[in-house]
């Protein structure tokens, strides 16, 4: 659906993202992760043919999203920025005149208005009385009334409401399962752990990773708390794929790697009084890329 | 590129512009029907002259006029004068700067463009778009100036006679003018990354080629700098006068009107969209 090969963007002696090769399949959500100024929207303003790439190519749809853009952006729907939408229209007029630049009837809507909240009032109203989350809803409704393929979003929920980000991300996930493509960026983890199955991180315009959320987490450590009865054996740190992070009396923490039966073998033959296994949290993955100070602990590969 | 989605954006950019164009083209129209009232309140043409006599040479310059000339030309020499007058080129200036700067850099500045081109619209069709919305602006602010100036002379019925016929190649000779600010307007505008930078340049462009022409007309060492001003090729008191339409002046102003679109087309087919 949506493929980029080495696409890399320079502006001078600035290389804001370099020869990044990701791959979105049909009929996932993907994330795009990294911190602001890592390059996610250099990459989605390539994508979208804003910007003219240095080198490399990506496709949507298989044709080239620079040469071939009208192509390429046929059955596509864009998060704009809250603040690009005219000021002097109402919410109607602007959801109807992107409705006529897309030539797609509105089909979604009605949905995504309840799914948003977005009142019949609100929406007679001029946009230059909107706060920065409605917005950021009348944004989200215009990228998606027409119910496009493939949709991009840069920073989906922000600005919006708890509760009415729980419903866009339900909303997200009936698309996916619905068959069409979800490629977005966000700031929240743990909404990208919630809706996407793949991500790729960027890191200063470099894609550091891109798999399967589930393979991320097994690649990387679990931290392992254990409370000991009576005494910490000496040889728990040569079980496979256990380190030893911190000792504090009878309780230990460890980081597992890998396969967990060695070590559930071993505690098996002394006593524990208090045991918990938490697998590494995408925000733990994701700092481990940041935080290069410390990368074993999450089993960052260097 | 598909024509519905052209309008469409045209539309729109007109829309936009509706409230400042409409106050703007108010103001012409009452500019140009004064005209009339004023050279009949002054006793005509010969009035006209003694009143202009009266102003410092300098001042003469700058509404590109002599004494003698309104008193041999009569009303249609008079009637030049709100052709070349400031107030004049400020009105119409304003309107199709105001247009091109907010609707091209202005949209790319606050990112509105994106709703169109993040859609299956190309960069040609939206700046098509704004061509368009240039053009009808140029032709109403034609329309406006020479009805006010038409219903100025049959409200004032001033002393000598006008022949109409002669206000078509006046009108042809003000909208080239125009068009040629419009495309050098066209093409700062798609180069530039904010609304200020565009109205700065274009702004810098017109005055500058004002004052070439006013000095030109004052100072005889500016003389040889006058054909690089876009107003040595506007000369309404010919038109009105005896009719007529310099070839020299037709080809210049096409010719920078279309290079003008042409150096704007260019730059925004292949530009980066300011983030």
């Amino acid at each position: 659906m949506i493929a980029t090969h080495d696409l890399s963007k320079r502006y001078g002696s600035i290389t804001a993202l370099s020869r990044a090769s990701i791959t979105v399949p049909e009929g996932t959500i993907y994330g795009f992760l990294g911190p602001n100024g890592a390059g996610k929207t250099t990459a989605i303003r390539l994508l979208m043919g804003f910007l003219k790439p240095s080198s490399g190519r990506a496709t949507m749809f298989g044709h080239d999203c620079w040469r071939d853009g009208l192509a390429a952006r046929r059955n596509v729907g864009f998060l704009v920025t809250a603040d690009a939408l005219y000021p002097d229209m109402t919410g109607t007029a602007q959801l109807d005149y992107a409705t006529r630049l897309s030539e797609r009837p509105p089909v979604l809507r009605q949905r995504l208005r309840d799914a948003l909240e977005l009142s019949e009032a609100a929406l007679s109203r001029r946009l230059g009385t909107y706060s920065k989350g409605m917005r950021q809803k009348l944004a989200l409704i215009a990228a998606m009334q027409h119910d496009p393929a493939l949709v991009i979003l840069d920073e989906p929920t922000d600005g919006l409401d708890p509760l009415i980000q729980r419903n866009f991300e339900e909303f997200l996930l009936g698309l996916r399962d619905a068959g069409r493509t979800i490629f977005m960026s966000s700031h929240d983890l743990a909404e990208v752990e919630r809706t996407c199955e793949l991500v790729a991180v960027v890191r200063a315009g470099v894609i550091v990773a891109e798999e399967r959320i589930a393979e991320l987490r097994e690649r990387h450590a679990s931290r392992v708390s254990v409370q000991f009865q009576d005494a910490v054996p000496d040889s728990l740190d040569q079980i496979p794929g256990v380190a030893i992070e911190s000792l504090d009396g009878l309780r230990v923490e460890l980081m597992l790697k890998g396969d967990p039966n060695p070590l559930v073998q071993y505690l098996a033959l002394h006593p524990v009084v208090d045991l918990t296994i938490n697998r590494a949290s995408l925000e733990e993955i994701f700092m481990a890329y940041y935080e290069p100070a410390s990368p074993e602990a999450v089993g960052v590969p260097v | 590129m598909k024509l519905a989605a052209t309008l469409l954006m045209t539309r729109r950019t007109l829309k936009r512009s509706l409230s400042g164009t409409i106050f703007l083209m108010v103001g012409l129209f009452i500019f140009e029907f004064v005209q009339p009232l004023v050279a009949d309140s002054l006793g005509g043409g010969a009035g006209v002259a003694a009143m202009i006599e009266r102003l410092p040479p300098t001042f003469q310059s700058i509404l590109k006029t002599q004494p003698e000339f309104v008193a041999l030309s009569g009303l249609p020499g008079y009637l030049s004068l709100g052709f070349s007058h400031p107030i004049y080129y400020v009105l119409t200036t304003a309107a199709l700067a105001a247009l091109i700067c907010r609707s091209l850099a202005g949209e790319l500045d606050s990112g509105t463009m994106q709703l169109a081109l993040s859609r299956p619209v190309s960069r040609w069709s939206v700046y098509l778009s704004r061509l368009l919305a240039v053009l009808a602006t140029i032709l109403i602010i034609t329309l406006v100036t020479f009805a006010g100036m038409v219903i100025g002379i049959a409200a004032a019925k001033p002393e000598g006679t006008l022949d109409y016929v002669n206000i078509l190649p006046t009108a042809a000779g003000a909208a080239l003018l125009l068009a040629a600010i419009a495309g050098v307007a066209l093409a700062i505008s798609a180069y530039s990354d904010t609304t200020s930078q565009a109205v700065g340049w274009t702004t810098g462009f017109v005055v500058v080629s004002f004052v070439i022409d006013y000095l030109a007309s004052v100072w005889s060492v500016m003389k040889p700098l006058d054909p690089i001003s876009i107003y040595a090729y506007f000369d309404p008191g010919q038109g009105l006068i005896n009719g007529a339409l310099a070839l020299t002046d037709v080809v210049v102003l096409g010719i920078v009107a279309l290079a003008g679109v042409g150096v704007g087309a260019a730059v925004f087919l292949e530009r980066d969209l300011p983030s």
